[in-house]
């Protein structure tokens, strides 16, 4: 069935219009951006479950851009009348009038309006079971189950699962655009806690989907996937800091193409000259094994979606061809700055954000190696696998990630050794360019969300196949 | 719509309920160096419905939360909580009962308006000192107005008004065609303009030291000194621990009356504030209504008590908890002088900086750090620490001095021995 478009977005698009016409009359450029998103939230351990409406990406509101003097305003709210819309009118008439009094004097750093193609949409993904359709007893019932069922191995102090189904639904109008897209996309979450003796240790992973509360199915496939690792995680050791010969699971080659390099090719950090990438383009970054895409079009994933925040349709960028770098992405605004087309990656974290060049879905291309292959050619080093976190850094190109376990290779055989938790570090240029094997695999992962610095959470989703390079590891 | 709703839970099927409601007025400002990228400015509220359901034997309650939009009419507000009130009978966890009314007390918080904290950041920013080997690269000024408000069927109706302030800046240092940057995040209630100019000033220092910095070396396990933000993430090892939710779910087995440090090491004592000049976080009463307040959670190394949501205390037997906002450690018996002895690493600037609380893991990437050798002070950059905050802990050194991040009060100077730090060998 498909994610039919929001019913609220649908009545009050007559009083936006409305809005946005009169606005017209007194900017150079308007857009309006409203969004209906709902969701629902399952967890449930061994000793409570919990269910909530309220999920990262729920929202229900708009936000009104205008330009005028080449400067770029905006007013977010969500009490709307559409049926006395010219109320709304006078508050952002009158609230961004009493903002610009405090401005008054102040340079501005001036961008031509965005350009404005014709365009018209309405995009309803299919979809299998609909959030709004998730039944909840069912479902708590199941990832209580499997709870209950992980949680009597005796080193688990806790299993919890977390099902969660969103339905999203965005508006955008400007003078020549009018766009609807409506889409479903969930995620299943397993977190295992493990002790022994003072000592825990924690597993996570998770599975998503473009498609409903189907994919809820598989928490018991899920939980003992990551039951198995927390358990292994107890006899962790710690690893010797290092640089070492490394080959990265899939998740962990995301997780690079993501923090190490993706953030350093967002060209919002161009304008700002925070990026060191800005000064590569159609240089060498890696080796010749090296192709990564980038765009809501790269893979169908939870990030993925018909149109941006700013109305510009998904796309699918190749930012690595090879080794050299191709271009970065950009937002509307950075776009217009930078004298580049906007590549569709203007997001908010939601309406009442403002928009910045941000990634959807961020994946190396498969190679034609074996991981059997890749193994067999390290003499000394480590498999890599399980994603924590990472931390970007565009202005210099470091490297912080930090991952769930190595695997000890030595003579191109697994030794049985496991060391965790492992931070990897170094140099980005550096590190795509010993990329010397590519495995012909490729997965991507939709779980996780992504800031900007600390803050500005959107979704996002990376991939890859294995790599093998060479790292720093502590 | 509120009195509305109320209404609708009233004739409901709940046996209890809450609304939580804030109300976001809020203005924004996007700087490129000295020049204005975009203002903004958002009026929006949160608005979250929650409805528990009781077993028939009363052994069990249920819950179930969703939010409203200020745009529903009442049919949706309707079925909004019919629903709830359908799914809150499937999530039936022990029974609990709802958070009993108590004061009111509100915090009386200093208030000025969001064009006045506005003018006043503005005009401060104009005064950021500018060379030619550093300068504001951009900042992000968010300064918000926030009205919260709880009501319950306990008969909770308590609404207070709070100022937050968040000012993300980014400054660079150059020399020569070699520039780097420096990230800072500054938090607070009102907007502190002299502590955050103060703020500004010392990433550009950073900034330039940096520029000079050499690749971190291979140290093994040294002795490192946390002196700034990131002090307040290893805090969070003793802060969490203490957590009714921790305490539930067994990922914490502090026990009240047994010491949580080694009785060699400094012992720490956590207090949560309710009120802290400054903090971004000065709150009135948590989000399910119970009011905030002064207490000790740990004295002297020893667990006294816990804080956490109303669920996860009731389970645990811990009577008038609430959600921590604000907290203080001290208990550092050194000067600053003291903990600066030998050879040791200071780190300054992390790409980011993590402690889990659960396992103790500490990791972080080096972006500024000064090496101390016992003669000479060297800046370096690159590699990372790690190491667990199980044996940290148990060696704990601390300032006597505290200084205060965001809604934290905590030593100025944290001495952890045995760091790893892993570098670049010779």
């Amino acid at each position: 069935m498909k994610a039919s478009f929001s019913e609220y977005l649908a009545s009050v698009k007559g009083g936006l219009q409305y809005l946005l016409d009169r606005l017209l009359e007194e900017y150079d450029y308007v857009s309006i951006l409203s969004t209906d998103a709902h969701g629902i939230r399952i967890t449930a351990s061994e000793r409570v479950c919990s269910v909530s409406s309220d999920t990262l990406t729920s929202e229900r509101g708009t936000v009104i851009r205008v330009f005028r003097d080449h400067l770029c305003s905006e007013y977010a709210f969500d009490a709307f009348d559409p049926a006395h819309p010219e109320e709304m009118l006078d508050e952002i008439r009158n609230a961004l009038a009493a903002q610009m009094s405090v401005l008054a004097g102040m340079a501005v750093y001036e961008t031509g309006v965005p350009d404005d193609e014709p365009d018209t949409m309405l995009f309803e993904a299919e979809c299998g079971i609909m959030p709004e359709d998730a039944d909840t007893g069912r479902i708590i019932a199941d990832l209580k189950e499997q709870a209950v069922r992980i949680s009597q191995q005796e080193e688990v102090i806790e299993c919890r699962l977390q099902a969660e189904s969103n339905h999203i639904s965005k508006l955008f109008l400007s003078r020549n655009r009018d766009l609807s897209q409506s889409y479903v996309y969930s995620e299943l979450k397993c977190l295992v806690v493990t002790a022994k003796g003072e000592q825990n240790r924690m597993a996570y992973a998770g599975r998503s989907s473009r498609g409903g509360c189907e994919l809820f199915a598989e928490c018991g496939d899920l939980a003992d996937e990551v039951a198995a690792a927390a358990v292994e995680l107890l006899s962790a050791e710690r690893i010797e800091p290092g640089e070492y010969t490394i080959i990265t699971s899939p998740e962990v080659s995301g997780l690079i193409a993501h923090e190490a390099f993706g953030h350093g090719v967002e060209m919002d950090m161009f304008v700002k000259k925070r990026a060191l990438g800005a000064d590569y383009i159609n240089c060498r970054v890696g080796s010749d094994l090296v192709t990564m895409h980038e765009g809501a079009l790269a893979a169908m994933s939870p990030a993925s979606y018909a149109f941006d925040d700013e109305g510009t349709p998904a796309q699918d960028v190749i930012e690595i061809e090879n080794g050299i770098l191709r271009t970065g992405i950009a937002d509307a605004l950075s776009a217009k700055r930078l004298g580049v087309r906007p590549t569709g990656n203007g997001k908010r974290q939601n309406f009442e954000h403002k928009v910045y060049t941000r990634m959807t879905n961020t994946v190396f291309d498969p190679g034609k190696d074996t991981l059997e292959d890749m193994v067999a050619s390290v003499d000394y080093g480590f498999y890599l696998e399980g994603m924590e976190s990472g931390m970007e850094d565009p202005k210099h190109w470091g490297i912080q990630c930090i991952v769930r376990s190595a695997r000890e290779i030595r003579d191109g055989k697994f030794t049985g050794r496991l060391f965790a938790p492992v931070i990897l570090t170094g140099y980005v240029p550096d590190l795509l360019g010993n990329i010397s094997m590519v495995s012909a695999d490729q997965q991507v992962f939709g779980t996780g969300f992504c800031g900007k610095g600390y803050k500005e959470w959107v979704k996002v989703a990376d991939g890859g196949p294995c790599l093998k390079t060479v790292g720093r590891l502590g | 719509m509120i009195g509305t709703l109320k209404q609708i839970l009233q004739e409901s099927s709940a046996d209890r309920w809450r609304v939580s409601c804030e109300y976001i007025k809020g203005w924004e400002f996007y700087l490129i160096a000295d020049r204005l990228d975009q203002n903004r400015i958002r009026n929006v509220h949160h608005i979250e419905v929650t409805v528990f359901m009781n077993s028939e034997d009363g052994t069990k309650t249920g819950s179930a939360s969703a939010p409203v939009s200020v745009s529903d009419n009442e049919p949706a507000l309707r079925r909004t909580v019919s629903d709830l009130a359908a799914r809150a009978a499937f999530a039936m966890n022990p029974y609990y009962d709802g958070v009993r009314p108590s004061g009111p007390d509100i915090l009386h918080t200093e208030y000025e308006t969001l064009e006045k904290r506005s003018r006043d950041i503005l005009d401060t920013l104009k005064t950021v000192p500018v060379s030619g080997d550093a300068s504001l690269n951009s900042c992000e000024v968010f300064t918000d107005e926030v009205t919260r408000r709880i009501i319950t069927s306990e008969g909770i109706d308590m609404e207070e008004t709070v100022p937050a302030t968040m000012i993300e800046t980014v400054v660079n240092a150059r020399e020569g065609d070699h520039e780097i940057e420096v990230y800072r995040m500054y938090r607070s209630g009102l907007a502190e303009t002299a502590a955050y100019r103060e703020q500004v000033e010392e990433a550009m220092k950073t900034g330039r030291d940096r520029l000079h910095a050499v690749k971190t070396p291979a140290l093994g396990k040294i002795p490192v000194l946390f002196t700034n933000e990131h002090a307040a993430v290893l805090c969070s090892y003793f802060t969490d621990r203490m957590d009714a939710a921790y305490i539930y779910r067994k990922m914490s087995t502090w026990k009240k009356g047994s010491p949580v440090c080694d009785a060699q090491c400094d012992r720490v004592t956590l207090e949560s504030l309710r009120y802290l000049p400054g903090s971004p976080a000065n709150r009135s009463f948590d989000g399910e209504g119970s009011p905030v307040r002064d207490a000790v959670l740990i004295r002297d190394g020893i667990a006294e008590r816990y804080w956490g949501g109303h669920m996860y205390s009731t389970y645990i037997g811990e009577e008038d908890s609430f959600i921590l906002s604000n907290y203080r450690i001290t208990g550092g018996t050194y000067t600053e002088a003291q903990l600066r002895t030998g050879k040791y690493l200071e780190v300054r600037e992390f790409s980011d900086f993590h402690c889990d609380p659960a396992t103790g893991d500490i990791f972080g990437e080096i972006r500024l750090a000064y090496l101390h050798d016992g003669e000479d002070v060297i800046p370096v950059t690159g590699g990372s620490v790690s190491g667990s905050m199980l044996e940290f802990a148990r060696t704990l050194k601390m300032s006597r001095n505290v200084t205060r991040y965001g809604s934290c009060e905590i030593p100025a100077v944290i001495r952890l021995e045995g760091v790893t730090v892993a570098g670049f060998a010779e």
